[in-house]
């Protein structure tokens, strides 16, 4: 047994060297007229050596990336740290560092409203490194239509400046999942009480949501105990779940400016109109025969509450699919869930003679550089930027872990248009669990490869006009979803009614805008 | 016999500083040096920041804006109702872990097993107060919380939720959800009490117990008369000291109800949190976090007050 | 003689019945005391969908469903490989024991000249000192942050953020030294100090020589409440630490991911925290339990 080595010692007790543990950037060699001239993959390693940081949400795409790193060092011999945080402690590192002019975080995540909305002047302006030709060229390039539609506007463009401050790097896109077994085993039941079929279709309104949810709490079968869960929580999931039911009916958004752009200055809101009120009063309704939990739940609460079983129905993002379709922790899984666009807006509910439409709402997070940084690690961040957006790594990243691509060349793709339908869908062998225990028929096999592109299908049609809302695209973003959400809780908790709650968030918006 | 009254001499410079810094102030300088560099610059700091506007964006300066932060205030109800929350968190918290605190420590004091007990009771405060958000969390969790299980089979809980139900209990007390949150927080520090109350019951004198027993007083005279008048300074340290700390810590509601629902367990820390570091307004957050500490500080004067008057007070 | 041999044989049994419903009551306390931790222990060992299952509401019986499971250590392996949480460990260790250290020394110091001088505004100096640890640290941090970032410590080598860490830690360790030990030297009675200058002591050795060694259980007591309170925290950690010195209580936090809450790697890590915590506690007992009987000493 020979010596352990200071060095070995060190490492092992995980201390290392002084690690520098943030960015430091090696200069490349060549003159940029030289560079100008160089093939691509000089290019991509023209900072080599160099180390980056990367603040990121938790989120699939930057687990996957962060296990195929090792193809990004091959390609530009850089390294880079990436960091994962629940997308609150992301908002709150980013800001401070940028509000303290830091640049400790030469790339990071930028959520389009919690992030983008507040800080967008502290990022670069990728235009600058998009025209300079020292940059290698990725695939379809990286202008406004190689994205999904206006993805680019959304985490991008703001209040109407041509400068665009991120690129899409992932997204969550609402969509309706069901349990489409429990819906066919308890049909007939609801049949004979609500007078029409037990399915869900894209025709399906709110109201029908709410006839299905009361059906299954009252019936209180053994094998789901309610019908819907909500994400009601504080803050964004809040103001997202709701504002799904009110855009559905008459296409209402609370300030009328155009959301690809956003607003500095919004003026006074619509909140306390007619259709709010009476979207409100819906909206207490659903909770009321919703998972007792929906008013405290975010989307991960919401989504553990389908896949315990305990909901036969949840509007959730798309990433999630992963997780309903695995069967270690979902009962979900195993063919029993089927995805739809969200509810359509019922005829009835709507008193502003607008239209019923799909109402589709979705969090698209985008990359962005910090400006703060020393210049030469902004330009070897572009380059992280342009590979984790590109074509090649969003394939990679759907294939391995549940990708959320953006590009639209990836959903032209034959392998992932397979995986829309799941009778199509490319599948992987998995160890066989038992769905119920004791019953070896009910053994699953085998999981799709690509789950969430199960609700591509939907996603794809819900991020189209009529369907899509995307506001509101505001500076103080962040304080009006929390008193958004405040008072929604405490007209549906019944301390107000919904007049009063909607008055007040007009009051205390209308407040925070400087509205007299 | 040479002198031995001689003239003092005079005190060399050193002796002279060293004369006006008693020792035992020497002992204290390097404390107060390191704890004075630390707190009294933030402390200026966010004086001089609850006077201004911060800027959002890059080039922007900040704004004077005198009290306008502070007059904000009052009409701002997330304020008031955190002040309110605040007020009912710690009188509740506080009254539940002393009673609970003092009762076990009275009841093991001196028991076989004293030893195995302390260690077993011990245990809930070493959980740091992030974990102890997340395994409540757990707990209460209405798909497989095995507390909610508990609570609704033994017909305890009415409500189908807890952390999600911002009905107030009795009809005027927080909500369920806040007292889901006082549960844990009870849970977490109550061994905080039972440590420093059973530390002072040791220091009881010997004499008195004595003294009473054989004048015949039973327990509770003995304990009314004897042993709490003796632990009173310590009982007054721990109070202050679980106070201070059930001002400041928000791990637990931020990872339990993030100030929800319907902001029933928002206090005022949390919508400090929120401002300072969701909203980024570092100046409106400085102003809160002026008064939220000016209000410890005379809560904490004020229980000092109170219980040093009652040393005084005539016996008997 | 019979009256009194009556009363007496009640006393007696009032005596027990009182005796048993203690127990009962501590037993009672301790049931509620462990149950949360017992569960947190046990369910780390579940897998994920057991973890889930509870039985029905008033189905007591369906409470054997809470032993039905297969262990599996998959959530602790994962903490280290898939997690990597090693470093976390150490960072932890590292800032809450130096900050103790620091806490201790200078605490016992002061503490000590708060007990014996006689200075004048002593009292405002002592609520002084306990006030520094009033402040409500969201309101603390900025300006911390804006002090730390102007030093440098903010920059991304770990030796600096976990300095960084450790003078954070301190702002309230200190302060929660120098309160908790001042009652311990007060206790120790003068007459010892005196003895010792009588026989030719400097004040200095008085003080190292005799009175600390006697007030050893309430510094080591001090020491371990201070270590629980820093490698509990999560606020200072979480902004300040930056990305060189990640503590155990943030990793934990960020175990709580978008998609999926981790509710198995959570209960792990939970463990793991509390883990060092009670060992340590376990280990310096006789410490622990010799500090809370300081008084007894003097008898």
């Amino acid at each position: 047994m020979g010596k352990i080595s200071r060095r070995e010692l060190l490492k092992g007790l995980g201390i290392g060297s002084l690690a520098l543990v943030g960015g430091h950037i090696v200069k490349s060699p060549l003159s940029p007229t030289q560079l100008a001239y160089a093939s691509d993959d000089v290019k991509w390693k023209q900072f080599k050596g160099s180390k980056l940081v990367f603040m990121s949400e938790d989120t699939p795409p930057t687990s996957a990336i962060k296990s195929k790193i090792k193809s990004f060092k091959d390609l530009t011999g850089m390294d880079i740290e990436i960091i994962q945080e629940h997308l609150d402690i992301v908002s709150e590192k980013v800001g401070i560092d940028v509000r303290g002019k830091k640049g400790a975080y030469p790339v990071y995540y930028s959520q389009d409203k919690p992030i983008g909305a507040p800080f967008h002047a502290h990022a670069e302006d990728l235009r600058k490194y998009e025209a300079d030709p020292t940059f290698p060229k990725v695939t379809d390039g990286v202008g406004s239509d190689v994205w999904l539609y206006r993805f680019l506007d959304v985490t991008g463009r703001f209040y109407g400046e041509p400068k665009i401050a991120a690129y899409p790097y992932d997204n969550a896109i609402c969509v309706m999942m069901y349990r489409k077994d429990l819906f066919e085993k308890y049909s007939k039941q609801f049949e004979s009480e609500y007078k029409k079929p037990l399915r869900y279709t894209e025709n399906t309104t709110w109201k029908d949501v709410l006839d299905i949810s009361k059906f299954f709490k009252k019936a209180n079968f053994p094998d789901v105990k309610y019908g819907l869960a909500l994400q009601g929580r504080e803050g964004w999931g809040g103001q997202l779940d709701f504002q799904r039911v009110c855009y559905a009916h008459g296409q209402w958004r609370e300030w009328d400016f155009d959301d690809w752009t956003g607003s500095r200055k919004p003026g006074p809101c619509k909140w306390g109109d007619e259709q709010s009120i009476v979207c409100l009063e819906k909206y207490k309704e659903l909770m009321q025969y919703s998972h007792p939990d929906s008013l405290t739940n975010d989307w991960s609460g919401a989504n553990t509450a389908y896949i315990t079983g305990l909901a036969a129905m949840v509007p959730n993002y798309g990433e999630f699919a992963a997780v309903v379709e695995d069967p270690k922790q979902s009962v979900a899984a195993g063919g029993r869930t089927a995805y739809e666009l969200c509810p359509k807006g019922d005829p009835s509910w709507i008193v502003n003679r607008g239209k019923a439409v799909n109402a589709t709402n979705y969090g698209i997070g985008g990359i962005a550089i910090n400006s703060y940084s020393k210049p030469e690690l902004k330009k070897a961040a572009y380059l992280f930027v342009l590979w984790a957006t590109s074509y090649e790594t969003m394939m990679m990243v759907l294939k391995d872990v549940g990708g959320t691509p953006d590009r639209k060349r990836v959903f032209e793709d034959p392998e992932v248009k397979k995986a829309f339908v799941r009778e199509t869908a490319p599948m992987k062998n998995i160890e066989p669990v038992e769905m119920e225990k004791g019953n070896p028929a009910s053994r699953v096999t085998k999981v799709p490869l690509m789950p969430n592109g199960l609700t591509y299908g939907p996603s794809l049609k819900g991020i189209l006009p009529p369907n899509v809302v995307v506001g509101p695209k505001i500076p103080k973003f962040n304080e009006y979803i929390q008193i958004l959400t405040s008072e929604v809780q405490k007209c549906v908790s019944g301390a107000k009614t919904a007049k009063e709650a909607c008055l007040a968030i007009k009051e205390k918006t209308d407040k925070l805008h400087g509205v007299k | 016999m040479t002198g031995e009254w001689q003239v003092p001499r005079k005190k060399t410079f050193f002796e002279r500083i060293q004369g006006a810094f008693p020792f035992h102030f020497r002992l204290m300088l390097p404390a107060i040096i390191v704890l004075a560099i630390i707190t009294l610059y933030p402390f200026f700091w966010m004086i001089w920041l609850s006077l201004h506007e911060t800027a959002m964006n890059p080039g922007e300066q900040d704004i004077f804006v005198g009290l306008a932060n502070y007059a904000n205030l009052l009409d701002d109800e997330v304020f008031l109702n955190g002040v309110k929350l605040l007020i009912w968190y710690f009188v509740i918290c506080l009254s539940v872990e002393m009673f609970l605190g003092v009762s076990i420590a009275l009841l093991i004091n001196g028991m076989k097993y004293e030893n195995l007990f302390v260690i077993l009771f011990l245990m809930p405060m070493m959980v740091a107060p992030i974990v102890v958000g997340y395994l409540y969390s757990y707990l209460y969790n209405v798909s497989f919380g095995w507390y909610f299980w508990f609570l609704k089979s033994i017909g305890f809980l009415q409500t189908d939720t807890i952390l999600a139900s911002a009905k107030p209990v009795l009809g005027f007390l927080p909500s369920v959800a806040f007292f889901g949150v006082v549960a844990a927080d009870v849970w977490n520090w109550t061994p905080l009490i039972i440590l420093i109350v059973l530390a002072g019951l040791k220091n009881v004198p010997q004499d008195q117990l004595e003294a009473a027993r054989m004048d015949g007083a039973g327990s509770w005279r003995t304990l009314w008369d004897v042993t709490l008048p003796n632990i009173r300074s310590v009982l007054l340290i721990a109070g202050i000291l679980r106070f201070m700390d059930n001002v400041r810590y928000i791990d637990t509601i931020y990872v339990l109800t993030k100030g929800g629902p319907a902001d029933s367990t928002k206090i005022l820390p949390f919508h400090l949190y929120n401002i300072s570091f969701r909203y980024f307004e570092f100046g409106r957050g400085a102003a809160v976090g002026f008064i939220l500490l000016l209000f410890i500080i005379f809560m904490a004067m004020f229980f000092v007050k109170v219980f040093k008057k009652k040393e005084v007070a005539p016996v008997g | 003689m019979d009256k009194t041999e009556l009363v007496s044989r009640s006393q007696k049994r009032k005596k027990k019945i009182l005796g048993t419903l203690t127990y009962i009551a501590v037993i009672v306390f301790l049931i509620w005391t462990i149950t949360p931790l017992f569960v947190m222990v046990v369910s780390s060992f579940k897998d994920l969908r057991e973890a889930f299952q509870i039985p029905q509401v008033g189905d007591w019986k369906g409470v054997i469903k809470f032993f039905q499971f297969t262990p599996t250590t998959r959530h602790y392996v994962e903490l280290f490989t898939m997690e990597d949480f090693r470093p976390f460990i150490i960072n932890s260790l590292i800032a809450s024991i130096s900050a103790s250290i620091i806490a201790v020394i200078l605490g016992s110091l002061a503490a000590y000249g708060l007990a014996r001088g006689r200075i004048p505004g002593e009292e405002h100096i002592s609520f002084w000192i306990i006030s520094c640890r009033m402040a409500p640290v969201v309101a603390v941090m900025v300006p911390l942050y804006s002090i730390f970032s102007g030093l440098g410590l903010l920059e991304a080598y770990r030796w600096r953020n976990l300095l960084c860490l450790m003078l954070a830690y301190t702002t309230f360790s200190l302060p929660f030294a120098v309160w908790f030990l001042r009652s311990f030297f007060e206790d120790i009675p003068t007459e010892i100090e005196e003895a010792a200058k009588v026989d030719g002591c400097s004040n200095f050795r008085a003080f190292w020589d005799i009175i600390l060694p006697l007030a050893k259980p309430g510094i080591v007591a001090g020491f371990i409440l201070c270590m629980i309170l820093s490698w509990n925290d999560f606020i200072f950690a979480s902004v300040l630490g930056q990305q060189g010195a990640k503590t155990l209580p943030v990793a934990t936090s960020e175990l709580h991911s978008t998609v999926d809450i981790k509710w198995g790697r959570i209960l792990a890590s939970g463990t793991m925290l509390c883990v060092p915590m009670l060992t340590l506690g376990l280990l310096i007992k006789k410490y622990l339990v010799q500090g809370l009987t300081m008084g007894a000493v003097r008898q």
